[in-house]
């Protein structure tokens, strides 16, 4: 009888709950539902806690991709590519300049190659490399001996006066443009791309709505957990409870400020930094094809077209849109003073050029005898221009790398913490809801 | 993000690098179009060449290139003939002649080749050409600009071997090129040539230790060629199992004999002993193929619509002939290259 009315009172119970008085008890006996409770507040802040150093992880291992890997190998890639196209462009003026070999272009080029093979091996010992550069840095180790054994054979050949010595020159510069500086633009492509995607991988808000979602379940529950709590128990604060829902929140916080810092130091590295070093660079590269394309231009006795306009193309793309992309990425008044020095210097390159085209141009009322003294320029002046603009845009490629490297750096650095402090947070903060949970359910047994 | 933007900007001018087409010498060669080239050079040699009728057979003859009419029914080493017994004076060339028009301009364009030691080549030292080509464009264009004229009004412009060194002058990017080129029915197409001023004969360079001695040697074996010369013609028919490597410069052969790449080279006796005379490891196979294959004749290509011009140039190689300068300048040549052997100066013949 004691029994039969007992159930039907809960029965009662029940029914009365579910007509909205008590929303969150359900068909349950107390002690179930604290064990239900304890076992979803567990759940849920354990997801939360994966969720929110998945996150980090998510967001430390972009920023590391950024400031570890992809600029270290964009700029070992740059370096690289400088280095050969240097060497092909003092081979050209030399070859251009004829008479007896310059000290200072054969130390130059010296130093190109010593410069190309110590990139080459840095490049080569970079952890993550695809499939295709490791092919293009295998490709580069065999090819540069055999270039320079190439030009090694060219110069035995000009002492001795041997028209050979030339098609030896040729077949070097063959090597370099058609497979060499290719190749070498692969590997810098692919570190290009690989920035692009750590710069989007470590500024994606997914993450971090990931995370809130999370936190919000998990705060969700906590609060509807402790209201079951006080409504069964007529306690009004569960002190675990609360200790879990503040922790999680100060997480959630922490969490965000953490991801926001970082965001923003990855911001300021790829706008201060990235955007402006990738210009610059581009810059360097093309402004020594120009120097090349000069020269081959004049060495053809202008009867190749193709070199002079591809000296006007590239020469266009410095002034405009790599000049314009470089002034609006630079950071600082100081940083734009040094832009506006490169363009004064690529100005002079430029007009020192116009004195060699009006000299000589194929196409124009040329004075046969202006040929020599172009010549002459284009070996002297010239020469010397570009290696005033290629220094400058070396200085300033160094200062925008260490811009980008301490944006990047301190990305990393502002998510270092955050795992350990989300792991020692949620594990309390779990550890505090199911003692506080288990206190009431104790007094059911 | 304007970074996504540099990066496309730098891919993109990266990768149109690989579009200048160089068209230069030596100094880079284009990205061969040498098969196709091929397919645009004259009949082969010692084929049955249609003389009258091209599609009757029984009107045709077995003759070697060189002798075979061309479609205009002239042999292609016939030029035009001189209009008088004497060159004019550079002061007095007739009115309104090319000539005159170019003595006016004081300046003459004329291609020549920049690697052939001997016939023409650029020094390394001194960046100046030199050679037998170079000697006679210097003496044609003295008699045009005259004996005053400065050094630097001739004007000698590198052309590429192959159809290209043709090209420069029916597109009038120079007046005349001398640069060994032989006189083909297929070329006369295109410009105008001189009398013959130089013959050559086909011969093989190989190295001194190869033991090639006959055409059976070379069966299986990498041969360099020219690309779009005519022993890039030649060869397939007279050696049929060899393995042709076109290149697009003369001396790339003998960087390509040199580096081991090929067996062989099969070009032109003046261009072989050019080669040997840099590399004394080398060694000249003569004598492999008949004269009627393997002669080449030597004109200077000058635009069609300048036949005053030839007809001067003309005038001028007889002059040269007759008062000893060709063979001085043959004299200076064998200098250059030890092994070249005595030569009389090749007969005019005209069309006229």
């Amino acid at each position: 009888m004691g029994s039969a009315n007992g159930a039907a009172t809960e029965v009662s119970v029940t029914w009365r709950t579910r007509l909205g008085r008590r929303p969150l008890v359900g068909p349950l006996t107390t002690p179930t539902g604290l064990r239900a409770a304890s076992a979803a507040v567990l759940l849920t802040t354990v997801l939360f806690g994966v969720v929110a150093v998945g996150a980090a992880r998510l967001r430390q291992d972009a920023a590391d991709t950024v400031g570890l890997d992809a600029t270290p190998l964009l700029v070992g890639a740059e370096e690289l590519y400088v280095a050969l196209a240097d060497a092909d462009a003092t081979g050209s003026t030399a070859f251009l300049a004829a008479g007896a070999e310059s000290p200072a272009l054969h130390a130059r080029y010296l130093a190109d190659i010593d410069r190309a093979g110590r990139r080459l091996v840095a490049i080569a010992a970079q952890d993550g490399l695809s499939a295709d550069a490791r092919d293009a840095v295998a490709e580069l180790a065999v090819q540069l001996p055999r270039y320079a054994r190439l030009v090694e054979a060219a110069r035995v050949n000009n002492r001795l006066e041997h028209p050979v010595g030339a098609a030896y020159l040729g077949w070097a510069s063959d090597l370099m443009t058609d497979e060499m500086l290719p190749a070498a633009s692969g590997i810098y492509e692919e570190a290009a791309r690989r920035l692009d995607d750590g710069y989007r991988r470590g500024t994606s808000g997914a993450p971090v709505v990931g995370v809130l979602v999370a936190a919000v379940l998990a705060l969700a529950l906590l609060v509807a957990v402790q209201l079951f709590v006080a409504r069964r128990t007529r306690r009004l604060l569960n002190v675990g409870l609360v200790g879990a829902t503040v922790l999680v929140v100060a997480l959630l916080g922490w969490a965000l400020a953490s991801f926001s810092a970082q965001q923003e130091a990855l911001t300021r590295s790829e706008r201060d930094g990235s955007d402006l070093l990738l210009a610059l660079s581009t810059m360097r590269i093309l402004a020594l094809r120009s120097l090349s394309d000069e020269n081959l231009y004049l060495i053809e006795r202008g009867t190749a077209a193709a070199y002079r306009d591809d000296f006007d193309e590239v020469t266009a793309s410095i002034t405009g849109p790599l000049m314009e992309q470089a002034r609006s990425s630079a950071p600082d008044d100081a940083t734009r003073v040094e832009i506006r020095r490169i363009e004064g210097h690529h100005g002079q390159f430029v007009s020192v050029h116009d004195r060699v085209r009006r000299l000589f141009d194929a196409d124009g009322d040329t004075e046969p005898d202006d040929y020599v003294t172009a010549v002459d320029i284009a070996v002297t002046d010239l020469t010397a221009a570009a290696t005033t603009v290629d220094e400058a845009l070396a200085t300033e490629i160094t200062a925008a790398r260490t811009r980008l490297d301490d944006g990047a750096a301190d990305a990393r650095h502002g998510l270092r913490a955050l795992p350990l402090v989300l792991l020692i947070g949620v594990v309390t903060a779990t550890v505090a809801a199911l003692a506080g949970v288990q206190l009431r359910a104790r007094e059911y047994r | 993000v304007s970074g996504a933007r540099a990066r496309r900007v730098l891919v993109t001018l990266l990768l149109a690098g690989g579009s200048v087409t160089p068209v230069a010498c030596t100094w880079t060669s284009p990205s061969s179009d040498a098969l196709e080239s091929l397919d645009e050079l004259p009949q082969a040699p010692t084929t049955v060449v249609p003389v009258v009728t091209p599609d009757g057979p029984a009107t045709t003859t077995t003759v070697s290139a060189t002798e075979a009419a061309c479609v205009d029914g002239h042999l292609a080493t016939r030029s035009y003939r001189p209009s008088g017994a004497d060159v004019p004076p550079a002061d007095d060339l007739p009115a309104g002649s090319t000539m005159a028009e170019l003595h006016d301009a004081g300046q003459i364009r004329i291609g020549v080749d920049e690697d052939t030691l001997g016939l023409s080549s650029r020094n390394a030292r001194t960046g100046d050409f030199q050679g037998f080509e170079v000697d006679l464009a210097r003496e044609i264009a003295a008699r045009i600009l005259g004996p005053d004229a400065s050094p630097g009004s001739v004007v000698l412009v590198p052309v590429d071997t192959g159809n290209r060194k043709v090209d420069v002058v029916a597109d009038g990017v120079v007046d005349m090129t001398i640069s060994a080129i032989s006189m083909t029915c297929g070329r006369w197409e295109d410009v105008a040539f001189s009398a013959e001023y130089l013959t050559a004969d086909q011969q093989f360079l190989v190295r001194a230790d190869s033991e090639i001695d006959g055409l059976d040697d070379l069966a299986g074996r990498t041969v360099c060629v020219t690309a779009a010369s005519s022993s890039a013609r030649i060869l397939p028919t007279a050696v049929p199992d060899a393995v042709a490597h076109p290149v697009d410069s003369r001396t790339e052969c003998l960087v390509a004999l040199e580096e081991g790449v090929v067996d062989a080279y099969f070009g032109h006796d003046l261009f072989l002993y050019g080669m040997s005379a840099q590399d004394p490891t080398m060694e000249v196979v003569a004598g492999l193929l008949p004269p009627e294959v393997s002669a080449s004749h030597y004109g200077i290509a000058i635009a069609h619509g300048r036949e005053d011009l030839v007809r001067f140039v003309n005038a001028v190689l007889e002059d040269l002939v007759a008062d000893g300068t060709w063979g001085r300048l043959y004299g200076r040549l064998q200098t250059d290259l030890p092994e070249l052997p005595a030569a009389t100066p090749p007969v005019p013949a005209y069309r006229d």
